[in-house]
């Protein structure tokens, strides 16, 4: 049996205005990381191979298993939508029980499952809470045991880490790292941070396509030699912002330590081993991509970087 | 402007949509969009100006007696205590009363009067059984006639003759009368107020006369057309169909997700609640006004010579069609901010439902206070019965001003439940919900 | 690692039970409110047959309103909508069970009414059940397709409802499709509301089927 998610010459549209071209992707078991900016076409993608959307030509397989099987593929796969939510009036024992027995779980089973997989995300001293009670947090983590109560064979996991504290978000890469021993994990996102920690190989999708495809070292090595860093004062930072393509700052004090990325030397510059998100940057640039400079207000966290400015 | 952007958002949704339609079929079907077949005439001497009720004792009192020992016979009575058909049958005891109440207006003995009746006879009932006939009367009411043969039996059954004492008053016939309802459980035909609906009399030339000029001088021709038009109007399509709208108007902020993104701008709760209250009454009275003048204006050339009044359509549009409106919108809005459900459907369907199955028992029931549908219909009639129309006007002057005061009150609520959600102080839905499930919940465990 | 099932059970009884409590709670309680406010509005006693046929037609009738117009409810709200439908139970199964009790239900709040009637000595009669059972899978099936095509909660009950108001305006001139016939008396529309409850019913499925194709 092959142990993939095979996608061949995927299109899809909606109504006239087409948002995926022609997708060509194999996944092998472990981590995968989708990362593109809003819009780029991730939700959509997932939601197709989740089997809620259909597609308008070209062939996946998951395991050798045709997408247009829908009743097999849902009985191996399991989803968690970017947002989800429960009936208003169920608490997290209930929803899990009425999720198990859509999942086509048998009652002794389902018992077994539920309980396991609470206590594994840590929600068994919560099973009466009111699902819209649940922290961003909590919510997710119930979002993952849910999913897993089919024991998939491929966990398709839509921004699983928006929208949480770096704590939370940390302890959710972990558990899904976890997850993924014995099967597909995919996950998309825009936050780079969650790639580097988790995945090994990635896709990257920018407006319905896929710019990359491959391992992270691979995308990494790319841009070996061409990142720079430079501690420059605030003045001439908004005249350098225009010439040099700038990943990543911070401010020191009156001084700003900006990455940028460079062909050619630039004075005072120290070269720098790429991060993914440089790398990232740097192949979303090649490829013709319209990034607009960043400002000081809009960088995040260490490992935190948004794209999302067109 | 806010007004203009509400006012779009209802006009182009499909409950507007379905509104709009609704409102032309239904009037279109009650043939009050073209009134050019229904010229009021001047009355000619010796025609037939058809019938009035009126309260003559002596009409009166035989017509009620006989039909009440047609029903106390069959021991089958007809009442309406809310609008619809209650068959009342009585025990002996009561069954004994009547015989009582009969026996002093007639002056025949208990005894033959009672042994008369069928308390121990149930074939009898049994032989109308299945004669009755229901149908709608097509203005929301229904007519039942019953095949009453009781004529016959009377002279087949027994030889006694009914006749009213000379010596009863018309007061102590009413008193009695009264007793009767009371053992009916009121909602009789025997009920003092509704007894002139025996006192069935034919309209003379020289008054029919005086109604066709009191038409012309007091109507102007075309408020007779006008109010059968705001009749079916508000019956068939505003004292209900606008909670659709402004529930969905209600009910769209928290659908969509924005309720929370527009509590923390600078508008006040007054203006918004405001704003789309009378964004909602223009989106509803915009085909009102219009239809009313497509309809009205089928009559102006018929009276060409007289004088008209061309402003009555709006006056009735405002004065009469608008305030139900009004009070519809109110309710939804309110109830659909508190409970965050489409609540007021049901609750303003229920209302819509009593009322208009209130019917027109009296004319003086047709414009009482809490009436959400003022009634003035009676077919062909309606055009002529401006003199009603005088005597019952303050009446519904009352009823209109109510239900603008208390729409308006209303809206006031709901703007302090909107300003009270907004500062995160109610969360009715939670707590009706809550409570609701955790009934339901309890009622599964048990 | 499992190998991949492929029959799996389907636990029908298990989702219509946590449906009917956490979907159809409401539904229950209203129809069950109808049922208590009916003789009050309505003289429900001494009836003969014609009598008999205005509150099952012009109110218990209400009960199919209820129970069928909220089916496809729960998951219009997408957040819920994706969670389940990714699910091996297909939303479709759920929605078939959903109708299927919720028919039942009316069903059986009618028959419910109608004994109550005949003990308070109304002329009632199986016709006189059926005919309620027509208008009232009718009426709801006009909710369901409503809803199954606007995705629109309030538009949803709004069609049946102002259908049910046109037959108050319009009366028999609707023919087959009239609501109170009963009470002419007339039953042969029954039969006609009746199929074509069932036809759009089976519609509104459809509709809800293939609509996520068409996307």
């Amino acid at each position: 049996m092959n142990h993939s998610i095979e996608i061949k010459n995927l299109n899809k549209f909606y109504g006239k205005k087409q948002v995926l071209f022609n997708i060509n992707l194999s996944i092998e078991q472990g981590m995968f990381g989708l990362l593109g900016r809003n819009g780029a076409g991730k939700t959509t993608l997932m939601k197709t191979l989740a089997t809620l959307l259909p597609k308008k030509d070209g062939s996946i397989t998951i395991y050798d298993i045709p997408i247009e099987n829908e009743k097999e593929i849902r009985n191996i796969i399991g989803y968690l939508p970017q947002e989800f939510s429960m009936y208003p009036s169920m608490n997290i024992l209930e929803s899990m029980d009425y999720l198990a027995i859509l999942a086509g779980l048998k009652k002794q089973e389902k018992k077994e499952r539920i309980e396991m997989l609470l206590k594994k995300v840590n929600l068994m001293e919560h099973k009466n809470k009111k699902v819209k009670a649940l922290s961003g947090g909590m919510k997710r983590r119930l979002g993952i045991a849910q999913a897993l109560l089919n024991n998939p064979k491929v966990l398709i996991v839509d921004e699983p880490t928006a929208g949480l504290d770096p704590e939370e978000r940390i302890r959710f890469r972990n558990l899904l790292s976890e997850i993924s021993q014995d099967r597909i994990v995919m996950l998309s996102t825009h936050i780079v941070g969650d790639i580097e920690a988790t995945c090994e190989n990635i896709a990257i999708l920018n407006d319905g396509k896929v710019l990359y495809h491959g391992t992270v070292n691979n995308l990494l090595a790319a841009a070996d030699g061409k990142v720079f860093t430079k501690i420059v004062s605030r003045q001439e930072l908004s005249k350098l912002k225009n010439e040099l393509f700038i990943t990543s700052m911070h401010t020191q004090g009156k001084n700003v330590y900006i990455r940028f990325i460079a062909e050619n030397e630039v004075s005072g510059m120290n070269m720098c081993e790429p991060n993914i998100e440089d790398a990232y940057m740097l192949y979303l640039k090649e490829n013709g991509t319209k990034l607009l400079p960043l400002s000081m207000e809009e960088m995040g966290g260490e490992n935190e970087c948004y794209f999302g400015r067109n | 402007m806010l007004f203009w952007k509400e006012l779009k958002k209802i006009i182009f949704g499909v409950p507007y949509f379905l509104f709009v339609v609704m409102l032309v079929f239904v009037l279109r079907s009650q043939d009050v969009l073209d009134f050019s077949n229904s010229k009021i005439t001047k009355p000619e001497p010796n025609g037939n100006y058809g019938t009035k009720n009126e309260e003559i004792p002596e009409i009166i009192m035989p017509a009620a007696l006989q039909s009440l020992y047609a029903e106390f016979q069959e021991n089958n009575y007809k009442t309406y205590p809310i609008g619809f058909i209650k068959n009342v049958k009585l025990n002996d005891n009561e069954q004994m009363e009547i015989a009582k109440m009969i026996s002093t207006i007639t002056g025949v003995d208990v005894d033959k009067i009672y042994t008369n009746s069928s308390h121990n006879n149930e074939d009898m009932t049994l032989d109308i059984k299945g004669n009755a006939d229901i149908q709608p009367d097509g203005k929301g009411g229904f007519i039942i006639s019953t095949q009453n043969n009781s004529e016959e039996k009377n002279e087949q059954d027994q030889q006694i003759n009914l006749t009213v004492r000379d010596d009863i008053s018309y007061s102590e016939f009413k008193n009695l009368m009264q007793k009767v309802d009371d053992i009916l459980g009121g909602g009789s035909a025997y009920a003092p107020e509704s007894l002139i609906s025996y006192g069935v009399v034919s309209l003379t030339y020289e008054e029919a006369v005086q109604r066709y000029e009191l038409i012309k001088s007091h109507d102007k021709m075309t408020g007779g057309y006008a109010r059968l038009f705001s009749d079916y109007t508000v019956a068939m399509a505003l004292s209900i169909l606008p909670v659709f709208l402004a529930v969905t108007m209600s009910i769209k902020d928290k659908r969509s997700k924005i309720s929370e993104l527009i509590y923390t701008k600078k508008i006040s709760g007054i203006k918004i609640i405001f704003v789309r209250f009378f964004a909602t009454i223009t989106a509803v009275m915009l085909p009102v006004i219009i239809l009313s003048y497509l309809s009205n204006i089928t009559v102006w050339s018929m009276y060409k010579e007289m004088k008209l009044d061309y402003l009555m359509p709006l006056k009735y549009d405002f004065g009469w069609i608008m305030p139900s409106a009004m009070i519809v919108i109110a309710i939804g809005m309110c109830l659909t901010e508190l409970t965050n459900t489409p609540i007021a459907v049901a609750v303003n369907g229920l209302w819509w439902f009593l009322d208009i199955n209130m019917g027109m028992k009296s004319v003086t029931a047709s414009y009482s206070l809490f009436r959400l549908v003022p009634r003035h219909n009676a077919d062909i009639h309606s055009y002529f019965r401006i003199q009603d129309f005088i005597d019952n006007f303050s009446n519904l002057l009352v009823n209109r001003l109510l239900f603008v005061g208390l729409s308006i009150l209303l809206v006031i609520v709901t703007i302090l439940i909107y300003e009270a959600k907004r500062k995160g102080k109610l969360n009715g839905n939670n707590k009706i919900r809550e409570v609701f499930t955790s009934i339901t919940n309890r009622k599964s465990q048990s | 690692m499992e190998t991949i099932k492929s029959e799996k059970y389907l636990p029908v009884l298990q989702i219509a039970k946590v449906n009917l409590k956490h979907n159809a709670a409401l539904s229950i309680v209203v129809s069950i409110c109808i049922i208590i406010i009916t003789p009050i509005i309505f003289g429900i006693a001494n009836l003969n047959r014609t009598e008999s046929a205005v509150p099952l037609e012009m109110f218990i009738s209400f009960i199919g309103i209820v129970l069928l117009t909220p089916i496809f409810q729960p998951e219009q709200n997408n957040e819920i909508g994706d969670l389940v439908s990714s699910k091996y139970v297909s939303t479709n199964l759920v929605y078939l069970i959903r109708t299927i009790y919720a028919v039942f239900l009316s069903i059986f709040f009618i028959g419910l009414f109608v004994v109550y009637m005949s003990m308070q000595k109304c002329d009632v009669t199986f016709l006189l059940f059926i005919g309620t059972v027509g208008n009232a899978v009718f009426l709801g099936s006009l909710g369901m397709i409503s809803a199954a095509l606007t995705e629109n909660t309030v538009v949803a009950y709004m069609i049946p409802l102002v259908y049910y108001m046109f037959n108050y305006g319009v009366g028999s001139k609707l023919g087959n499709y009239y609501l109170f016939s009963m009470c002419t008396p007339d039953f042969e529309p029954k039969i006609w509301l009746l199929i074509t409850g069932i036809l759009f019913i089976f519609l509104s499925l459809i509709v809800k089927k293939f609509k996520k194709k068409f996307q």
